[in-house]
């Protein structure tokens, strides 16, 4: 084949989608360079697989080649790329959020297959002109500079301390690093409401709904707080590093101002602050490769919802098995901040090798798995047990918890309200506000999440919803795109690992 | 290194030594902005051509006028350019395109490099347009700082 020729074949196959043949046109170590990715990439296997990225990263593809001149190595092109971004969710006014660029590029041929195919073009139809700006009363994390450094665009604010969300690249490159390779999460945001002192986990298990009486140094375990009427306050990860000492790391709640009102003036021989621990989270199947580059000790045997006190790269740290992406990954609570970004660089060196990712929360994947977060329960007025976690609810435990008698009454009076998946019709915008929800028979409900899958290739969605609506009744969802229908499911959506 | 000395191409198609190609036409534009030299731009693309250049504030320059103003004031920060093109420029009837680095000194003292695609576009025997395509993601950060 022919330079001129392997680029129609090229061309053709990205408006197919078909990675398999776009990495087939390559010799067995050919070479694709493009402006927005960070190295070449070389190999048949390596571009089989950034390749598929790149392609379920965008739908509707259209490409033109404008001038194709042949060269003694191969040809040199002048063409448009164009497409949508997959899972991006739109723009405010409804418009698709699209990847279009004007190119040139190189073909050097070898045997009638591709030897190399560079593609220069202006990266700046991906990145924003300028990031959001933002405000001096709210708190930055200690790993800021870092996510600026990585191109974060979008913050959202979390326990007054800025939250960083979106980068510049397409939706599903973040999420294929989580599912196949790994990811950095600056997550200072989740802070820890510490516990210290003898009645340490006795006032836990007062606090929490779940009987954690049975914790012991080394343990974790996700936990519901609750009001005195049973509604949900957070949804925290609760780790014990060391006896008598328990860290509730929490949700955007301000849960140690609500302890410390407990504590005060009580007879709970417990300290309740706020330490100075700002989590990372180190997520997707390579990253106990990351870890273990970096830990004093091998994690292999760190089971899940433990944890341990060690050193990452040189610092005091409890690392845990857990995490916010319903798979596999550690969350690093180092012991002080001063040191922030020193560790933030050691675990992007440790991670260059396996092409590590700073990401945001990689939503499409939480929903996947039936992961939600602290304002699914505390911004809609939710009792503990209308929420996806109501098995976290042990009425039958024998200490007491607050809201333990309202929810038990609730339970008799029996609940009136449930957490339902959605198959919902077309594409779906951005959530930027819930979206109201009808049953058949005019009850009503609420979206709370909505995003596209990708394990699954359509729109789904959490809601919370009447209990009278069931799985495998249609709903109609009001979105800002229209009225659509949709399908109530089960959740999780998808199994861990799919 | 620069395989071509750009400046000697534009000197001799301004002289009538070479005639009007699209390689030809590229390499002297090539050389007239190595040269820094607004005014040459300006005589050698006419008054009904446009020039791309990402990174440039226009960063689309049509018609005589905005051409050489456009060159003026980017020229104004440079210290100091050069085109590296490591294979031949490429030339059919109608276009030419070169491939390699486009190396910036800014007079105060920054110098970067950008992989830099370069195509020259004819129609009825006149210069249509110039387009630059620029790799500089070592620049853009966040802003949409202009490399000259």
């Amino acid at each position: 084949m022919k330079a001129i020729e392997a680029f129609e074949a090229y061309c053709d196959a990205w408006a197919k989608h078909d990675h398999v043949a776009l990495a087939e046109l390559f010799t067995e170590d050919g070479v694709f360079e493009a402006s927005t990715l960070d190295a070449p990439v070389k190999g048949q296997k390596d571009l089989k697989s950034q390749l598929r990225i790149i392609s379920n990263s965008h739908s509707n593809i259209e490409t033109e080649t404008r001038i194709a001149i042949e060269t003694e190595k191969g040809a040199y092109i002048e063409g448009t790329y164009k497409a949508n971004i997959v899972g991006a969710g739109g723009k405010i006014d409804g418009s698709p959020v699209r990847a279009d660029f004007r190119y040139v590029a190189t073909i050097e041929m070898q045997n009638g297959k591709i030897s190399r195919l560079a593609e220069i073009y202006d990266s700046h139809p991906f990145y924003a002109e300028e990031r959001q700006r933002v405000f001096a009363m709210n708190r930055r994390s200690p790993y800021w500079q870092g996510t600026v450094d990585a191109k974060c665009m979008e913050w959202s604010v979390y326990n007054n301390m800025f939250f960083p969300m979106v980068y510049s690249r397409a939706p599903y490159e973040d999420y294929a690093a989580l599912m196949e390779g790994v990811t950095l999460w600056d997550v200072g945001l989740e802070r820890q409401t510490q516990l210290k002192g003898p009645d340490a986990l006795k006032f836990l298990d007062y606090l929490s709904s779940r009987d954690m009486s049975a914790m012991g140094s080394g343990d974790c375990r996700y936990a519901l707080i609750c009001d005195e009427a049973g509604l949900v306050l957070c949804d925290p990860v609760v780790l014990m590093p060391e006896e008598d000492l328990v860290w509730l790391s929490h949700g955007n709640t301000d849960l140690t101002l609500w302890a410390r009102g407990i504590v005060l003036n009580s007879d709970w021989y417990v300290e309740v602050s706020e330490p100075d621990v700002a989590p990372l989270q180190v997520q997707g199947p390579d990253s106990i490769h990351v870890m273990n580059a970096l830990c004093a000790t091998p994690l292999d045997d760190l089971k899940n919802y433990k944890c341990t006190i060690t050193e990452v790269a040189g610092q005091r740290t409890v690392v845990s098995r857990t995490g916010w992406s319903g798979g596999f990954g550690y969350e690093i609570y180092p012991y002080g901040s001063e040191n922030a970004m020193a560790l933030w660089n050691a675990i992007l060196e440790a991670g260059k090798p396996f092409g590590i990712k700073v990401t945001g929360p990689i939503v499409h994947r939480a929903i996947e798995r039936g992961v939600t977060d602290t304002d699914y329960y505390s911004g809609s007025n939710m009792n503990a047990l209308e929420e996806v976690a109501s098995h976290l609810v042990d009425l039958d435990k024998e200490s007491d918890f607050i809201g333990k008698e309202a929810l038990k009454k609730i339970s008799e009076e029996g609940v009136k309200r449930h957490s339902v998946g959605l198959f919902i019709d077309g594409e779906v915008p951005r959530l930027e506000w819930h979206w109201p929800l009808r049953g058949g028979d005019g009850t009503e409900g609420i979206v709370r999440w909505a995003v596209h899958s990708f394990a699954l290739d359509r729109s789904i969605g959490i809601a919370i919803v009447d209990v009278s609506i069931k799985v495998g009744d249609r709903v109609e969802v009001d979105h800002p795109g229209g009225t659509v229908s949709a399908e109530v499911t089960t959740i999780p959506f998808a199994p861990r690992g799919s | 290194m620069s395989n071509t000395n750009f400046l000697d191409t534009y000197k001799e198609l301004n002289s009538g030594q070479l005639t009007n190609s699209p390689k030809t036409v590229l390499q002297a534009y090539l050389g007239a902005f190595e040269a820094k030299d607004a005014l040459a731009i300006q005589q050698l693309i006419g008054d009904r051509a446009l020039i791309e250049m990402p990174l440039l504030k226009p960063n689309r320059l049509f018609g005589a006028s905005e051409i050489f103003t456009g060159h003026q004031n980017a020229f104004r920060s440079i210290e100091n350019a050069e085109f590296t093109f490591p294979e031949p420029i490429a030339e059919n009837d109608s276009a030419a395109i070169a491939i390699g680095v486009l190396t910036i000194k800014r007079k105060n003292g920054v110098q970067d490099n950008h992989e830099v695609g370069v195509v020259a576009e004819m129609r009825d025997l006149a210069l249509h347009r110039i387009s630059l395509y620029l790799n500089s993601r070592n620049i853009r950060r966040l802003s949409d700082e202009t490399i000259v």
